[in-house]
């Protein structure tokens, strides 16, 4: 077990090298320049062609790449084009914005949506089973930005209980809680919907396989035989989905972080990109990819605990 | 009121009824069959696959998949200790019916590649039905489940014991569920075809183990089988089902050297034996079980008979008393013929 965990975490450093080469390609190939973008459009050649050399981007690409490559290999973000600020330092001050608000998605998703999901199951046909089917369509019919707006406006206009923007004071945790409110709703219920449908579906298949019939042959009481027999059952796919969504969840997070004007890496991002800030850009996006990367590992991991098959191997 | 039972038996079922319902319609699965098993015996279902064997047996556990089936008439008495139940009118998902299950009357099903839940270990899967009836403490019902396991043959059962099913053979597997079936000393056993999808040798030493174990502890038991083999080793008496009735029952020794019922001979003649001539055809039952019969008034056999004549095609026949422990659904045996 441990050596697996070392093995997969080994791996995360060679998938990081590869999307940063990809980043730093694919953004010499886009259009536009930090330089300019920090001008304007009005700036003389002059004065573009000096802050250019002044960012070191008139040197050989190949030497900007491993300039780059050595400062990251050594922990050195670099410095940001735009702001002059380590780039580390404005990462360590977004991260634990985004996680926070993925981990509180999730956890919203889960704590609703396994529990809807086992009961349209247990009561399939039954009134409970078509409301909770139609609730969760229509959670994966909204687009985040629009059900962060909408829950903006209900919970933060017309009936004004939390903060509409903002991420909370710093070092102020209930404040900081409150801020998280809506936007972990707006992506938790769109979690919600998804952990819904699989967990429903694969109830009912449980609930149709042999050994479930065995344990009502003991003579437990239903509540026993869904929640001890069939629903560990139920967690590989579960699982899965999660690995899945937690990825799309850190997508739409950028989109919520912007509506709700969160200081998170999606902010982070969007900014930097506006800026051709490269620097920021590619060790932003890098770690992006690390999060990626440790989400499906955990979920390969988490894989072996649900089901004793696989932990054999 | 309270049911009553002879005393000599464990399990009485009386005219069972069970149907397909939705919505108006019934489409009738078990045609009121009427058995009984005396305890300590052990009784064989033996017919086609769809005669309507397994369903009876879930409707004796209360596990029928209720909607679409249900128990639409008739009774099923069941002796559990001193008390004597209408498993028929308990309410299948209520508690005294859940008392019994597993308690006074268990299953061993017919696949053990899936009837044992992948996630939980071997032993704590008969702990847990210990547990839920005996009211041991977790201790005393791991050493119970220890000695159920050395019981049915698994070595090295503390080994076993802390292993997931995945890492038994299918013979293991239906040990285990064995050991479950019987952890609680079920006044009645309910065998569902256990040894079909099992290989030969492990078939063999399966029917043994159930036989010499459900003699030990003196449980009575319904063997459901398609297999005549499985009846010859294992049968006091047989109850041949077609078509959701009973159509011949009688001692194991009358059934296989004097059977009555066409469909019964038809049964044996289909199976080879050791002594027949080598490349000697076999001979089967002709045509194909009937989903509805084309004439609901004949004997339901009647489309398939060799011997069949006038008086089957106009009203079905009664159960026939061939002798006082034999019986045979055939207007074959009505007084006045060969």
């Amino acid at each position: 077990m441990l050596e697996l965990i070392i093995r997969r975490t080994l791996n995360v450093i060679p998938i990081c090298l590869v999307v940063f080469t990809i980043v730093f390609c694919l953004m010499r190939i886009a259009p536009g320049d930090p330089a300019t973008a920090m001008l304007g459009d009005y700036a003389s050649a002059e004065a573009v062609q000096s802050l250019r050399q002044e960012m070191g981007l008139d040197r050989p690409l190949w030497s900007q790449y491993l300039d780059s490559l050595r400062g990251l290999l050594h922990g050195d973000l670099g410095r940001s084009l735009s702001s002059g600020a380590p780039v580390s330092d404005q990462i360590a001050s977004a991260l634990p914005e985004t996680l926070a608000l993925a981990a509180s998605s999730l956890a919203i998703g889960l704590l609703l949506g396994v529990p809807l999901g086992i009961v349209t199951a247990v009561r399939r046909g039954r009134p409970v089973d078509h409301a909770g089917r139609l609730f969760s369509l229509s959670g994966l019919s909204i687009p985040s930005f629009v059900l962060g707006i909408l829950l903006m406006l209900l919970f933060a206009i017309d009936v004004p209980i939390f903060p509409a923007i903002g991420g909370g004071r710093s070092g102020d945790l209930s404040d900081q809680l409150l801020h998280l409110a809506l936007p972990s709703l707006t992506l938790g219920l769109i979690m919600m919907a998804y952990v819904t449908r699989v967990m429903r579906t694969s109830m009912l298949n449980v609930l149709q396989e042999d050994y479930i019939r065995t344990a009502r042959s003991k003579g437990i009481g239903e509540l026993r035989v869904v929640l001890r027999h069939a629903l560990p059952n139920c967690l590989v796919p579960l699982v899965s989905l999660c690995a899945i969504n937690v990825i799309v969840l850190i997508s739409s997070s950028v989109m919520v972080e912007i509506i709700f004007s969160r200081p998170g890496l999606g902010r982070l991002l969007i900014s930097a990109m506006r800026q051709r800030d490269y620097v920021s850009l590619q060790s932003v996006l890098v770690v992006y990819a690390g999060i990626v990367i440790l989400v499906n590992m955990t979920a390969d991991l988490l894989y072996g605990v649900v089901n004793p098959r696989i932990r054999s191997r | 009121m309270t049911p009553t039972l002879h005393e000599d038996l464990q399990l009485q079922v009386r005219d069972l009824e069970i149907a397909v319902v939705s919505g108006a319609e019934r489409k009738p699965v078990v045609k009121g069959i009427s058995f009984d098993i005396r305890r300590n015996e052990t009784v064989c279902l033996v017919g086609e696959s769809g005669c309507g064997k397994s369903v009876t047996a879930l409707a004796v556990m209360g596990l029928l998949q209720t909607p679409p089936m249900r128990i639409v008439g008739g009774e099923i008495l069941l002796r559990a200790g001193e008390e004597v139940f209408d498993l028929a009118r308990l309410d299948p998902r209520g508690r005294a019916f859940r008392r019994l299950r597993g308690a006074a009357v268990s299953m061993i099903f017919q696949e053990p590649m899936t009837s044992l839940n992948p996630v939980h270990r071997n032993g704590a899967q008969i702990v847990e039905v210990i547990r839920r009836h005996t009211g041991l403490g977790r201790r005393a019902a791991w050493q119970r489940m220890l000695e159920m396991l050395r019981l049915v043959g698994i070595p090295s059962p503390e080994v076993r014991a802390r292993q997931y099913p995945h890492e038994l053979s299918g013979g293991m597997r239906q040990r285990v569920m064995i050991a479950l079936a019987l952890a609680c000393r079920p006044g009645l056993l309910l065998a569902d075809e256990p040894t079909t999808a099992l290989d030969v040798t492990t078939q063999a030493q399966i029917l043994t183990q159930i036989r010499e174990l459900s003699r030990s502890s003196r449980t009575s038991t319904l063997f459901i089988t398609h297999d005549l083999g499985v009846v010859a080793q294992i049968a006091d008496r047989v109850h041949v089902m077609y078509l959701g009735e009973v159509v011949e029952s009688g001692p194991v020794r009358e059934i296989f050297h004097r059977p009555r019922h066409p469909y019964t001979r038809g049964l044996l003649a289909s199976v080879p034996s050791i002594e027949s001539e080598p490349f000697s055809r076999l001979t089967p039952i002709r045509g194909t079980v009937a989903d509805l019969p084309e004439n609901p008034a004949a004997c339901p056999f009647e489309p398939r008979c060799e011997s069949g004549f006038g008086l089957c095609r106009g009203r079905t026949p009664p159960l026939f008393e061939v002798s006082t422990s034999h019986r045979s659904k055939c207007w074959l045996e009505q007084e006045g013929r060969p």
